[in-house]
């Protein structure tokens, strides 16, 4: 493909204080860059050039026609909201659909610490020179060695998730995965049976994935089946959701505690469901941009009182519509104020307690999952 | 059992769109259930519960234990409790036939909690809002008077003077024309008006003018009490919706309320009520011209693929829509099996000689 760039600067140009320093020094890449030869879209100078009045369809245009973005930044929340986020996200939206394009980070000031996920996973750079001399190859020889078949964890639950707005799942269910991973085969079952699968391989498909590796989210998938007025069968269903729970329970204990993250699954009973999915899946995804989330199993009638202060973000999974809590639930999680986003399991927002209703709330639904992964991933 | 197979398909549909996480119901496939649809959807469900199989009363009794039962752990506005309340009454009803794995008595217990709720949440001026010291409205009230008048076992002169209060307010809306609005006129006060800024007037005007769906629903409150202490009411009423111009279809009421303070809104299947009202309050037939051409009416809006009953022609299959059709049926069935054997007698003459 032809780009019209091969480099476009993300930069937060000017704050209330005034200008940045992250302008200077992003202009400082745009000349280092030009001198070698380089077509580099700088805002401030391609725009004051070209004297486009139609700002953001150029923006957009530039975006879309660039080889690389290089995200520089001398302040994390610049680059986490606002236009800046605006642009790296955009870009990597068209990223996902053509993989020979790349993103460079900059951080001026060293401190890479609270880099969105979504960006930790490409390179970033905290001097100038070596990072002028790395563009310089970098961007004459992006040579992809893997073949087009081969696909990635994260590639994967991209696609599966639509974390990128492409929902074309389709490429992937039979590629070679490079990093294979523990719920791979299920998706890759559901997947087949959404896009016109037989039902009934897909059933005797999930029982198989059941019977070899007591995955818990195969479990839960074939339990819902069961719960269907044509195959019902209550007592099976709630079998399965128990193996599932116990299962669920082994793979928790392997995953060490700490992180970023805090996933925490509000239920009083033992069996896996829709919560316990929600954060099945959600973790999967975080662990492929290596975000490393603890998952807790808590019933909030009773135990809610762990130290949450020291997480990044705080996922409350509310299992069932009649769940008990104690009083002091409520204030706790209100004490822990916008770090908290709350996922339903299939009710509505109303049988929360008053208090809770202003969280961000999701549903237990694939678009919500998405906007989750995203929240936490951006 | 006339229309057996159309009362199959639609309960049929419900099952399909049933929640698999937690057994309720939404208004529509794929959105979070909640108290008051689920409650619907019960009580058509057990309306026929002589058709549904083993494992489609295993799922209402799944779907009565998560969202009926500790009614106070869901219900909020009226409109849930009187819901929940009915559907628990016709559930306690069929408890023997639907075996589930909790005691009558719990039931019993919670149909009793409704009640008092009910009579706790009516206003002053006899009717009921959303919530308390919310505007009456003609919905939320015939709504509490037929629930608590399906309370034999629980009836007292509490409940008797409840009702009184109510119906007294119910016939303030009574226009001239003989139909219901949904709130009195003298209610539009400036205070009131000014929630209603920046919505059309004309919509604003249909609250208080008569609608066929506020006249059956209220015809279905006053013949669940005594429909000869309201003779005249009842009658001019009934003529309101026989004399009414169907040509261009049966309204879907759109009611704008005020809820504490903000606009809510609520479509209201005008057919259905009318039907039921009709037909409850003595003053239509089975055979009757009025009811024939709502059973045709209905029967054109089941959906050919998934068997549910739309609200019109254009409309997707709602679980309110399915379900008031259902109630509708059932009404209709059960006047129909209730006629006398002279009458019976006519119409299979009558159709023997048109063959």
């Amino acid at each position: 493909m032809e780009y019209q760039y091969d480099l476009f600067i993300s930069f937060k140009n000017s704050t209330e204080k005034g200008l940045t320093v992250d302008r200077e020094v992003a202009k400082q890449f745009f000349l280092a860059l030009q001198e070698n030869q380089f077509k580099v879209f700088f805002s401030n100078a391609t725009l004051t050039d070209k004297g486009i009045a139609n700002y953001m369809l150029e923006i957009q245009n530039a975006l879309e026609g660039a080889k690389a973005i290089l995200v520089v930044y001398s302040d994390i929340n610049y680059i986490s909201q606002g236009w800046v986020a605006q642009e790296w996200m955009t870009f990597l939206n068209i990223l996902m659909k053509d993989p020979q394009r790349n993103i460079y980070i900059y951080s001026i000031k060293k401190d890479t610490a609270g880099l969105p996920p979504f960006l930790r996973p490409y390179e970033c750079f905290t001097d100038f020179q070596p990072a002028i001399l790395h563009l310089t190859n970098g961007l004459h020889a992006q040579e992809h060695t893997r073949s087009s078949s081969e696909k990635t964890k994260r590639e994967f639950l991209n696609a599966y998730w639509g974390l990128f707005g492409n929902t074309d799942i389709h490429d992937f269910i039979n590629a070679t995965m490079i990093d294979p991973f523990y719920n791979h085969q299920v998706y890759c079952q559901k997947s087949k049976y959404l896009s016109g699968g037989d039902e009934e391989e897909y059933v005797s498909s999930l029982k198989n994935i059941v019977e070899d590796t007591d995955n818990p989210l195969a479990a839960y998938l074939l339990s819902r089946y069961y719960r269907d007025a044509k195959h019902l069968d209550l007592k099976y269903s709630k079998q399965l959701s128990q193996n599932a729970y116990i299962s669920f329970m082994e793979k928790v204990a392997l995953c060490p505690e700490g992180g970023e993250i805090a996933l925490v699954i509000l239920s009083d009973e033992k069996e896996y469901d829709g919560a316990f999915y929600m954060c099945d899946i959600i973790h999967d995804v975080l662990d492929a941009y290596d975000v490393k989330s603890s998952i807790w199993i808590v019933n909030p009638n009773s135990d809610f009182d762990m130290e949450f202060n020291d997480y990044r973000r705080i996922v409350l999974f509310w299992s069932d519509v009649c769940l008990d809590y104690k009083d002091d639930f409520v204030d706790t999680v209100k004490n822990l104020g916008d770090k908290v986003l709350i996922a339903l399991n299939s009710f509505g927002s109303s049988a929360l307690p008053g208090d809770l209703r202003n969280f961000e709330i999701f549903d237990n639904n694939n678009t919500d999952i998405t906007k989750i992964c995203r929240t936490l991933l951006s | 059992m006339i229309y057996q197979k159309e009362i199959g398909k639609a309960l049929a549909w419900l099952f399909e769109t049933q929640n698999k996480e937690n057994f309720g119901w939404s208004w529509i496939r794929d959105i979070s259930p909640n108290e008051q649809n689920t409650a619907e959807v019960v009580y058509a469900c057990t309306l026929f519960e002589n058709l549904l199989t083993p494992d489609q009363k295993q799922l209402i009794n799944e779907a009565t234990k998560k969202w009926l039962l500790m009614p106070q752990k869901h219900a909020v506005l009226t409109i849930d409790w009187a819901w929940v309340g009915m559907a628990l009454s016709a559930y306690y009803d069929k408890y023997d036939s639907y075996q589930p794995d909790f005691d009558r008595e719990f039931v019993k217990k919670d149909i009793c909690t409704c009640v008092e709720t009910i009579l706790s949440l009516q206003n002053a001026d006899g009717g009921w809002g959303d919530y308390k010291y919310d505007m009456s409205t003609a919905f939320r009230t015939s709504i509490s008077v037929i629930f608590l008048e399906m309370q034999p076992h629980v009836k007292g002169d509490v409940i008797d003077k409840s009702v009184e209060r109510a119906i007294k307010w119910l016939l303030t809306l009574q226009n001239a024309d003989g139909g219901f609005g949904c709130i009195p006129l003298s209610n539009m006060t400036k205070k009131v008006m000014s929630y209603y800024a920046g919505v059309e007037q004309s919509i604003v005007e249909k609250q208080y003018k008569s609608s066929i769906a506020v006249t059956g629903y209220v015809l279905w409150a006053l013949a669940s009490c005594n429909r000869f202490m309201y003779g005249r009411e009842i009658e001019s009423a009934a003529n309101y919706l026989k004399n009414g111009e169907y040509s261009g279809g049966y309204e879907i009421f759109f009611e704008v309320g005020v809820r504490r303070g903000t606009l809510f809104t609520f479509r209201h299947f005008g057919a259905a009520w009318m039907g039921i009202g009709l037909l409850l309050s003595g003053k239509s037939q089975f055979t009757e011209p009025e009811i024939v051409a709502l059973l045709k009416h209905f029967l054109s809006l089941q959906d050919p693929i998934n068997g549910g009953f739309k609200c019109n022609d254009t409309s997707e299959v709602y679980t309110w829509s399915n379900c008031n059709s259902l109630m509708f049926f059932k009404t209709a069935i059960e006047k129909l099996e209730n006629m006398a054997g002279l009458d019976y007698t006519d119409i299979i003459v009558d159709y023997l000689l048109k063959r």
